[in-house]
């Protein structure tokens, strides 16, 4: 008897060779939650009419679709799924494992590639309802790991140019090594130096605008692009360890950050970034308490983004 | 019917519906819907052709065919 709960739900997409235009599904992640909604904006009709005191009335106005999916992260598969927060075209090497390099730049600066995605949502007997979405962008992103959530935690915000019931959902196939990423497996380097923390948060905002043009050919969907500057950035959470860490926020002093998330040497995730830090003075709260020292920052460079910010994803996948 | 797995993981895939492990270029026999399903995906399966298998699927230990 089918389980008639969210338990079988499951999350597949596709990278779209055009955008807007369906690829059947063939990336298949598991994921804890997704809060995509959306649809046409019904618009009733403010003319009055004789001998009618209730809307006789309505119109299909335009339609968006956005929310967040969220998932445990791992090497596997999610290559793929970063070809759409950051790097389009990532660099791939190696003979097994691989490595894939993402690294934004002015050259894939609209590049990010869109996707197909499905959610299969249970009803309450236990039928997995297919909804896809096609030309979905990742409007933003946010990767963070802390000991209590155990799993390091990446979550996207989608957003979507059209919703679509009749297709049938995915046959869905898993990486048969999947490696999911936890806190025991972190190392943050400041400047060069390990600095144990308590948490981090990176996250960032792919610019993503989104437009309704007045004609028919698109029906009230919206035009989504790529269209501002990037903005990459997060914080991390520290004891106060010396004035080192609060002097360059005060010095506005640049310097690499480099967190590493690796399973082992075929199963990790390693970002490289060159930052400023916003600052975040160490007040003393109590009597009971080791000072703690966050650290907002902001991803940075004068001259390559991908100096900036880039993510080495190394798996058992040969493409992404 | 018999699909081979031609997707990027090197290590293989395991199908969700069946369990079944299948390695890198490797064949298996799937229920005929399943089949249909996995064929969609054009960049990671394909049917196989004429060869019969070496040796039975087995869901439970993982093992998967040789083409």
């Amino acid at each position: 008897m089918p389980v008639g709960s969210a338990v079988q739900s499951q999350f597949s997409f596709a990278i779209e060779a055009t955008q807007n235009t369906r690829v059947a599904p063939n990336k298949h992640l598991g994921y804890v939650q997704e809060g995509v909604r959306g649809g046409p904006a019904q618009v009733k009709s403010r003319a009055m009419r004789a001998g009618r005191i209730l809307p006789h009335r309505f119109s299909s106005g335009v339609k968006s679709w956005e929310g967040p999916v969220a998932f445990e992260l791992q090497p596997e598969t999610f290559g793929s799924f970063a070809r759409a927060c950051w790097d389009g075209t990532p660099v791939t090497a190696g003979a097994g494992p691989f490595t894939h390099t993402f690294a934004p730049s002015a050259a894939t600066a609209g590049d990010l590639k869109s996707l197909t995605c499905q959610f299969g949502r249970p009803d309450n007997t236990g039928t997995v309802r297919c909804h896809e979405y096609t030309g979905v962008l990742v409007r933003s992103w946010s990767l963070t790991v802390e000991p209590q959530a155990l799993y390091a935690m990446f979550s996207a915000v989608l957003t979507a140019y059209d919703e679509d019931l009749t297709q049938t959902l995915a046959t869905a196939s898993y990486s048969a090594t999947e490696t999911p990423l936890t806190f025991a497996h972190l190392s943050l380097s400041v400047a060069g130096s390990e600095v144990p923390i308590d948490s981090i948060t990176l996250n960032g905002d792919n610019a993503i605008d989104s437009k309704h043009k007045a004609t028919a050919t698109a029906a009230g969907r919206p035009t989504l692009r790529p269209a501002g500057q990037r903005v990459y950035g997060g914080t991390f959470q520290t004891d106060f360890i010396s004035n080192t860490q609060y002097q360059r926020f005060l010095n506005g002093t640049e310097g690499a950050l480099v967190l590493t998330l690796e399973a082992s040497a075929s199963a990790k995730i390693v970002i490289t970034m060159n930052v400023r830090y916003l600052g975040e003075t160490p007040n003393v709260g109590g009597r009971d308490e080791v000072l703690a020292q966050g650290c907002p920052f902001e991803v940075v460079h004068a001259t390559a983004d991908g100096s900036a910010f880039t993510a080495v994803v190394t798996s058992a996948d040969a493409t992404v | 019917v018999k699909v081979i797995y031609i997707g990027p993981s090197t290590t293989g895939v395991i199908i969700a519906a069946t369990g079944q492990l299948v390695e890198q270029g490797a064949s298996v026999d799937v229920p005929d819907d399943i089949a249909a399903g996995l064929l969609v995906q054009v960049d990671d399966w394909q049917p196989a052709k004429g060869e019969p298998s070496k040796r039975s699927t087995a869901a439970v230990s993982g093992q998967s065919e040789e083409v």
